[in-house]
């Protein structure tokens, strides 16, 4: 039986996933400005960022209006608590993706050549698994969900690397540490951003599967 | 504390229209109504509200709140009662009911009511629809057709019944009684329909369906529902009223009532820690 | 279970005093037993009253007791006492014998074959014997045209030594003449009623046969009586078509039934003086042969039985016709045929039953209801044949002098399903009918134990009560529980449930000696009036509601009695008086009209005052039931159909009667069920005059009212006794029949119309 306010849930989800893909878009864009040094498309990064801020305003409001009038329970109220959170994390990595944009905008000003270490190799990563969390998220993969928290490991390796090669670059060249210094926080963000993804995805498997999996041998990270 | 002036993501659902002319806010509008049971023991005090046309407002409240009371007193079924009296006025569409000009039997066919114990007749189900017209005189076999599967087609019964519709009603489920019970109610097509805890007797599909079948009623009619389960005030209405001891403490929209109530009597209700 | 663990007894707390089971166990029990115990307590009144009624359905037990030489050659008459004890014989001389038998199982007594004095005078050779049996006459006629009559003295003695003992002596008879001297007599016949005495004679004169008839008188003076003197001799040969063979006298000497050789019967009536011809018949007109092999007459003498040679038997039997306006004989009964003519004939002296049969076939048959109780061929040729007077005994006589004594058993030989439920044409009656009437002035009295006008009497009395009561009941039933205020009907049910209370003897005593009076001289008044108020009523209901909206909020709802209640009193008295008017203008009396107008009787206690007076008894049963019914529906019933727009009025009809169809129907069988039984209200107001019609002014007598009325006067055991237990078993089958037919129609209305839990 379809209940007459069905419909809002659905459109609450629907609202999450165009908050999802505005994300992603957001990433990529932030990434792809970083590598192929485009202010303009970093500048439309941080300008849309302010529409996924509505957004999340907006899933919260719904969804709590969804909480007190509908008394949801069940898959039903784990899906308003997951969405609720997915949107907190994908406004999260709006956010980071927004701070990538303002320090690539600042590195494109300084204009120094600069040595990207496994920054590309973790971009491509990065976009990769936040696009892979989005497609559970769209298509109810619980199962290749769980296998992404592992992903991590790798990405925080990349970014471990990352820290050690940009921190010598700072210490071998003082006149170029602002821009690696921020080459570290981009790499730090794009770090920030992977776990985010891997929250989601662990919210995907309480979502669909009921069940935690955050803490466990499962995700267990291999920094942690 | 929150602000009480919360701005809600979604506004209720603008009713179907099906004339131009724009929906009442003040259809069904309690003026300073007072109500006595053996003309003395007041149950209802200085009530005023005011109902808006095809929108479903719930009245909520505690056992012997008066909600019921009330719910009666707008088709007058209290009149049947010894020794009652009332002070102030009600009125529908601007008109009042207590006008000694209108026939308290032709108010009653402008409002259907549902009540809290579904009451089909002892009757073929065709016949518990058709009741409201046969009263009327109406027995032409086409018009009594058309109505009983119009009826059931709105009150989503026909699917279920159309093939025993000569058979008693008693041989339904009670939910199906209830839904027979509302297509008894919109049969003779009325304005208003008042309903006395529809539910209460019913499981959860059942209810389900009921409530269902109220959001889909309010594009045609404007409904009035008495009800103790609050989820169920929270789903279907659009507005809220909560009364406590013959009082109105708080009315407004459902949303403000169980989001962010002003009253903080209201807040107990609602949150399940009254009393 | 070997667990070595031991469980703690329970705690105090949980345990249950083992008195509390004892005394639980001890209800379920004794509730079982009351519950049994009424099934059978009403089995068994069905049994007892089964068993009263059974031997009623049971034929005639005849039993062979003993066989008694008599020490004569020739037999010509027999016959025997009141207590069949001390039977005699008549020899061809005239002389007449005595056998001591006292008591059927007892040894022959002491005295044997003995005589008492021979009765003829010399030279007095009889040519004809006939035993008046009735009189315990017999009657001599001689071959010179003489006759005399020997009339026997029966008498019980107790002699000293003990026991009992009939005693027999012989009164005397002048020998009176008879028609023409000289010749013999051929038949006898003697009839003596008090005032009339009349004998009759059939005497061969030269030849042919000749019909005597002579009227005889006896002075009563201060001295006892006087002689016995010829006082007119008739000769009615002339007025005979053929020649006489029989004569037949009934014993109020008031007429002469003679039978000739052709089988043509005349029925001479003797009336101021004279014999008059009133009736010519040939019972066996449809057969070949007409001649008649026998002719008697059953008791009472109003019917004649015949039999044909061939066996075939008839009897008919006088009534008055209304082509003639005067008593004649018309076919009445017909029995199964004989093998042949009777050869032997006896009628019994106590009811309507008669022995007769042919060579060694004795057959018992019973007039009334056209029945043979027994039938028997029997071991030896019988010659002559009596029923024992006290119809306990038969005796038959052989061909070789030996008496065969019989037992007979037949207490209730008139009954049957016919006599009970079937159409028969009693004595003196020109139509078969169904009638009721256990006794009458006479021994010979033919009962009528017809239950149906019984039957038709209770349906009559409770289709009038229930005519009046019902609309009563029930529209006062509606009106309160669903139109009067609430705080009014709590006055009112009770008020009317104290009428329920009322005694039915008070209400038959008022019925009787108030009612009936007033509504008899005023039956046009009375119907005018409950027409008028009625009507009134309509009236109001039509013209109420057109009333301006302005005047009807005068009369708050449930209040509108206080204006209908003065004015349907007010069309009640005008009714009544407009009555009074057109009565006097167009009928004159209603008492005298009535009858010439419908041609059916007007008796002032009659099934309409009846239907009034058990109308009040059942009125308060079936109001109160139904009310409660009515108030019992749902109120979400009530308030759902109010809630669609219906009316009070429609709700009432189109909801809440059907709802509460089942009760307002155990109402109305409840009041059915009283009215049927009923009893003081009809024994005193109906007249209980049994008949089988349904004109409301006429009386009615019902199965109730009728034990009511006869039980007391039953003899214990009788017939009379059992058909009154038969008619309570009719009663109680009835009520039966209806409490069933009832609850299975009650139980379906009430699945159709079961409220919803």
């Amino acid at each position: 039986m379809k209940r007459f306010y069905q419909g809002e849930l659905e459109n609450l989800r629907t609202q999450l996933l165009v908050m999802a893909e505005r994300t992603v878009t957001n990433i990529s864009d932030a990434l792809a400005a970083l590598h192929g040094g485009d202010i303009q498309l970093a500048e439309r990064v941080i300008k849309s960022d302010d529409v996924i801020d509505e957004l999340e305003v907006a899933i919260d409001a719904e969804a709590s209006r969804y909480i007190a009038l509908r008394s949801p329970v069940a898959s039903d109220v784990r899906l308003l608590i997951v969405i609720m959170k997915v949107s907190h994390d994908l406004e999260r990595m709006a956010d980071e993706s927004t701070s990538i944009s303002k320090r690539v905008i600042r590195l494109m000003e300084s204009r120094h050549m600069l040595e990207m270490g496994m920054l590309p190799e973790l971009s491509l990563q990065a976009v990769d698994l936040v696009r892979e969390v989005v497609e559970c998220l769209v298509g109810d993969d619980s199962g290749k969900a769980e296998s992404l928290p592992m992903r991590d490991k790798e990405i925080d390796q990349m970014h471990r690397r990352n820290f050690q090669f940009f921190t010598e670059k700072v210490q071998g060249s003082p006149e170029l540490a602002s821009d690696y210094i921020d080459l570290i926080f981009i790499s730090k963000a794009i770090e920030r951003i992977c776990d985010h993804a891997t929250n989601i995805a662990e919210e995907i498997v309480y979502l669909l599967r009921g069940m935690d999996i955050r803490h466990t041998e499962k995700t267990k990270r291999a920094n942690v | 504390m929150p602000d009480p002036a919360i701005k809600t993501a979604v506004t209720p659902q603008a009713s179907v229209t099906t004339s131009d002319v724009p929906l009442r806010a003040d259809y069904i509008s309690v003026r300073n109504f007072n109500f006595f049971y053996n003309g003395v023991h007041q149950v209802l005090f200085d009530l005023n509200l005011d109902i808006p046309e095809r929108q479903v407002t719930a009245f909520i409240g505690p056992s012997g709140c008066g909600k019921s009371t009330l719910l009666r007193n707008i088709n007058r079924m209290n009149d049947l009662i010894d020794g009652i009296r009332h002070e102030g006025d009600i009125f529908i569409d601007g008109h009042s009911i207590f006008d000694p000009d209108i026939e308290v039997i032709s108010l009653r066919k402008r409002i259907g009511m549902v009540f809290q114990k579904s009451n089909p007749f002892p009757k073929s189900i065709y016949e518990n629809i058709v009741y409201s017209l046969r009263v009327a005189g109406r027995h032409r076999k086409s018009e009594l057709d058309e109505v009983v599967e119009r009826s059931l087609h709105a009150a989503a019964l026909w699917d279920e019944v159309k093939d025993r519709l000569h058979q008693s009603a008693f041989g339904l489920s009670g939910g199906q009684m209830q839904r027979l019970c509302i297509a008894r109610a919109i049969a003779n097509q009325p304005e208003i329909i008042l309903m006395d805890e529809p539910c209460s007797a019913l499981d959860p599909i059942a209810t389900g369906k009921i409530e269902d079948l109220i959001h889909e009623l309010k594009k045609q009619f404007t409904i009035v529902i008495v009800t103790h389960n609050m989820q169920q005030a929270a789903r279907v209405s659009d507005r809220t009223a909560f009364f406590y001891l013959g009082k109105l403490i708080e009315y407004n929209s459902t949303e403000a009532i169980f989001m962010n109530p002003i009253n903080s009597q209201t807040e107990a209700y609602v949150s399940g820690r009254f009393g | 279970m070997s667990s070595p663990y031991v469980r703690p007894p329970l705690p105090e707390r949980f345990q249950v005093a083992k008195r509390t089971l004892a005394f639980d166990r001890f209800m379920q029990t004794f509730i079982k037993l009351g519950g049994g115990g009424i099934i059978v307590a009403v089995l068994l009144i069905f049994v007892f009253i089964a068993l009263q009624v059974i031997p009623l359905f049971r034929g005639a037990r005849v039993d062979f007791v003993k066989s008694v030489p008599v020490a004569l050659d020739e037999v010509v008459l027999m016959g025997a006492d009141d207590w069949g004890e001390l039977p005699f014989f008549v020899d061809a001389s005239g002389s007449i014998f005595f056998k001591d038998l006292p008591g059927l199982s007892q040894p022959d007594g002491g005295r044997g074959i003995f005589q008492v004095g021979n009765p003829l005078p010399a030279g007095f050779v009889p040519s004809v014997m006939r035993f008046n049996e009735n009189q315990k006459q017999i009657l001599f006629g001689s071959d010179d045209g003489r006759f005399t009559i020997v009339p026997l003295q029966y008498r019980t003695v107790f002699p000293p030594e003990g026991g009992r003992r009939v005693e027999v002596s012989l009164e005397s008879f002048p020998v009176l003449p008879i028609g023409q001297p000289g010749y013999p007599v051929l038949d006898l016949a003697y009839g003596d009623s008090g005032t009339n005495k009349m004998a009759a004679a059939v005497q061969v004169v030269d030849g042919s046969p000749r019909l005597f008839v002579q009227t005889l008188f006896q002075r009563r003076t201060l001295l006892g009586l006087g002689p016995l003197t010829i006082e007119r001799s008739y000769d009615l040969t002339p007025l005979l078509s053929a020649k006489p063979v029989q004569v037949l006298i009934p014993f109020e000497a008031n007429a002469v039934v003679a039978l000739s050789e052709s089988g043509e019967v005349s029925y001479f009536f003797y009336q101021n003086g004279e014999f008059y011809l009133r009736q010519s018949f040939t019972p066996f007109a449809g057969l070949e042969d007409t001649a008649v092999a026998s002719m008697d007459y059953i008791l009472g003498d109003v019917s004649l039985m015949f039999t044909h040679a061939s066996g075939v038997m008839r009897v008919w039997s006088l009534y008055r016709s209304e082509a003639t306006d005067s008593r004649i004989f018309g076919e009445a009964k017909r029995f199964p045929d004989l093998p042949a003519g009777a050869d032997f004939y006896s009628a019994s002296l106590r009811n309507k039953g008669f022995l007769a049969g042919t060579g060694s076939l004795a057959s018992l048959r019973y007039m009334t209801t056209e029945v043979v109780r027994w039938e028997q061929q029997l071991p030896f040729t019988i010659v002559q044949a009596r029923i024992a007077p006290r119809y306990n005994a038969l005796f038959f006589l052989d061909d070789t002098s030996q008496l065969h004594i019989y037992d007979l058993r037949d207490p209730h030989p008139m009954a049957g399903w016919r006599t009970f439920f079937g159409r028969i044409r009693y004595e003196g009656q020109a139509h078969a009918s169904f009638e009721w009437q256990s006794t009458g002035g006479r021994d010979d009295f033919e009962r009528k134990l017809s239950l149906v006008p019984l039957i038709v009497g209770t349906l009559k009395g409770t289709l009038y009560a229930m005519l009046f009561a019902v609309p009563i009941a029930l529209l006062g039933a509606i009106y309160t529980s669903q139109f009067l205020r609430p705080a009014l009907r709590a006055y009112i049910k009770p008020a009317v449930e104290i009428m329920a209370s009322l005694p039915s003897v008070v209400l038959g005593f008022l019925a009787a000696l108030w009612l009936a009076p007033i509504v008899s001289n005023a039956v046009p008044a009375v119907l005018t009036a409950i027409f008028a108020i009625c009507l009134s009523a309509v009236i109001v209901g039509n013209v109420y509601p057109a009333l301006p909206r302005s005047v009807r909020r005068l009369l708050p709802s449930g209040y509108e009695f206080a204006v209908l209640v003065p004015l349907l009193l007010f069309a009640g008295w005008a009714g009544w008086q407009m009555g009074n008017l057109w009565e006097a203008m167009f009928i004159g009396d209603f008492r005298l009209w009535y009858p010439q107008a419908f041609g059916l009787s007007f008796e002032q206690r009659n099934a309409f005052v009846v239907g009034f007076a058990m109308g009040f008894a059942i009125i308060p049963i079936i109001f109160t039931l139904s009310d409660d019914a009515m108030t019992n529906v749902p109120d979400a019933f009530r308030s759902g159909s109010l809630a669609l727009g219906a009316s009070r009025w429609q709700t009432a009809i189109r909801i809440v009667i059907p709802t509460a169809s089942p009760g307002i129907f155990s109402a109305l069988m409840i009041g059915l069920g009283r009215a049927v039984g009923e009893t003081m209200i009809v024994v005193m107001a109906t007249g209980n005059s049994p008949v089988t019609e349904w004109n409301p002014f006429s009386g009615m007598r019902t199965l109730s009212a009728n034990i009511a009325v006869e039980l007391p006067e039953a003899p214990y055991l009788g017939t009379l006794y059992r058909t009154l237990f038969l008619s309570a078993m009719v009663l109680f089958l009835m009520t039966f029949l209806v409490n069933t037919l009832a609850e299975i129609l009650r139980q379906r209305l009430r699945e159709r119309y079961r409220a919803v839990e």
